[in-house]
């Protein structure tokens, strides 16, 4: 008994990846177009998904951290040190002070970089500046630390000119929040363009499974006829549009993951994004459980409103 | 074997099929619905398989009172009824012994009683040595005995046939008409809607008479006409 129920399933289970297939061949440009659509906008739903993950990272890493970097120059005597560090303490507008040596940066830089090796390998503690980490009880007053170090005005070569043993003063805040905004405004363009891309995802979706069932109407009347099940008669129609979506899920998997191993590549030569955590296979993943989900949901869900007005007992 | 108690349909807002028609038909009966086109005899067939709904009043087939039969449960329904139509319905890219089991397969009958069934059926339709032909390679008669033994595949309790003779000559239309007495003596209930006076007249079975939606007659061993 079970053995020829397993046996029947067995057959319906061939009998709709047959149809769907058959589905596919009869229609190859509409099947081409709706795995194309969903990929773009799973694509672009990724970028958006990762680039909100990289803001909650990069949010994360200096939320309570520093605000001020006041970078120390590579030649510097004792008293410079001394004394700069008493300059910091004694501007009301500072909360806290923390002098960073070459060696505690260089312990804090492997931390942040121990996925990659490489780099860690290419970096040695005295290449690494010295710092105080500053924080203010107003991090707009910015301002008040730089300008008791350096004067505004820039040398020859572009560099700030800052006093002696000073090599810059960095507003970490002003940096963060420039990229933040850069990424938060890819986020929601992303999105929104996915949002359309995806509703137009929907409507191919719905259309191509519509045509489907429309050219394909008399055996699905005849199936009526003799009493197949709604689900019998749907599951077809309804792989097909599922087929394509997760089709389109994977072709979008293979362009994200794509980009972030370029990406991946390209940061290596930005001196910049060194320092930075960077989203990476973990947050990559994580989004494609989302991007599955979506793509299989949406265009199960086409399919069927489709279904529902074309199909029906 | 069914039932319509006080059954109108108005199709959109104006045009009335059945006007307040109640009808009894019991187990085994073989009955014609008569009356011209537009009297409401398809309307009458596509009731009871539930493909539309009355506009008022109840319907029973096989023991169900259809109105308040589950959407879900309307498949069931139809597996006890076999549907028969004047122009075949059969798939042109299956061969008549796939066209017969495709009836089995759909509602997941297992393949070694298709495989023992579905020759069985062709047989008592006389087509066994046809089985691998397509429908366009018989006759009309054949076609539609192709269609019968589909209906008929499923052992259904009732058949339903919407002018089965409607595309066939006089002499292949009788040699239908004796394979739905065959099928009616195994114990189905058949009804045929038709308007082929010749049939009516041989067969001197139940009438029930259609004009403008109403039943204006309802008579045992009738004719086609009265007038």
């Amino acid at each position: 008994m079970t053995r020829s129920k397993g046996c029947t399933t067995l057959a319906r289970l061939r009998y709709i990846t047959a149809e769907a297939y058959r589905g596919f061949r009869r229609n190859l440009l509409l099947a081409g177009s709706m795995v194309i659509i969903v990929a773009i906008s799973l694509t672009l739903f990724g970028i958006a998904l990762l680039a909100g993950k990289q803001v909650n990272l990069w949010g994360g890493y200096w939320s309570d951290k520093i605000e001020v970097s006041v970078f120390l120059a590579k030649k510097i005597t004792p008293q410079q040190r001394a004394s700069i560090g008493n300059q910091i303490r004694t501007l009301p507008v500072v909360q806290n002070v923390f002098y960073e040596s070459q060696a505690q940066a260089y312990q804090r830089f492997k931390d942040q970089f121990r996925d990659s090796p490489d780099m860690v390998r290419n970096v040695t503690p005295t290449v690494l500046p010295e710092s105080y980490r500053v924080k203010l009880r107003d991090a707009n007053q910015f301002d008040q630390v730089h300008d008791l170090f350096c004067s505004g005005k820039t040398d020859s070569r572009g560099k700030e000119i800052c006093n002696a043993g000073i090599d810059s003063v960095v507003d970490q805040r002003k940096l963060v929040e420039r990229l933040f905004a850069i990424l938060n405004y890819m986020k929601v363009s992303f999105l929104v363009l996915a949002a359309v891309l995806g509703a137009a995802a929907v409507v191919l979706i719905a259309v191509t499974v519509r045509v489907a069932a429309f050219a394909r109407r008399k055996e699905t009347q005849i199936m009526k006829l003799v009493g197949a099940s709604n689900t019998y008669i749907r599951l077809p129609f309804l792989a097909e549009g599922v087929v394509a979506g997760l089709l389109g899920t994977l072709v979008a998997f293979g362009l994200l993951g794509g980009g972030m191993y370029y990406l991946g590549r390209v940061r290596h030569q930005v001196s910049f994004l060194q320092l930075l955590p960077i989203a990476g296979v973990h947050e990559l993943y994580e989004s494609y459980v989302v991007l599955l989900f979506f793509g299989v949901m949406v265009s199960a869900l086409a399919s069927l409103l489709a279904l529902r007005k074309y199909v029906r007992v | 074997m069914i039932k319509l108690d006080h059954v109108t349909k108005v199709y959109g807002n104006e045009v009335i099929a059945l006007d307040d028609v109640s009808v009894d038909i019991g187990k085994g009966e073989f009955v014609f619905v008569v009356g011209q086109s537009g009297s409401g005899k398809s309307t009458f067939i596509r009731l009871l398989i539930k493909e539309e709904r009355p506009s008022a009043g109840r319907i029973w087939v096989a023991g169900k009172e259809l109105n308040r039969l589950a959407s879900w449960k309307v498949p069931a329904l139809r597996r006890s009824i076999g549907c028969v139509f004047q122009d075949f319905k059969l798939l042109s890219n299956k061969t008549v012994g796939e066209n017969v089991a495709f009836a089995l397969e759909v509602i997941g009958a297992r393949r070694h009683s298709i495989d023992r069934t579905v020759p069985e059926v062709l047989k008592l339709v006389g087509l066994h040595d046809k089985a691998d032909r397509f429908p366009h390679e018989l006759s009309g008669g054949e076609q539609q005995r192709v269609s019968i033994a589909r209906a008929f595949v499923n052992r259904p309790l009732l058949m339903l046939c919407d002018e089965p003779t409607g595309n066939l000559d006089p002499t292949t239309s009788q040699d239908i008409m004796k394979l739905l007495e065959r099928i009616n003596r195994t114990g189905t209930t058949v009804v045929m809607a038709t308007h082929d006076e010749r049939i009516v007249d041989t067969m001197r079975r139940r009438v029930i008479e259609l004009e403008h939606g109403k039943v204006i007659r309802d008579q045992e061993q009738g004719v086609y006409d009265l007038g």
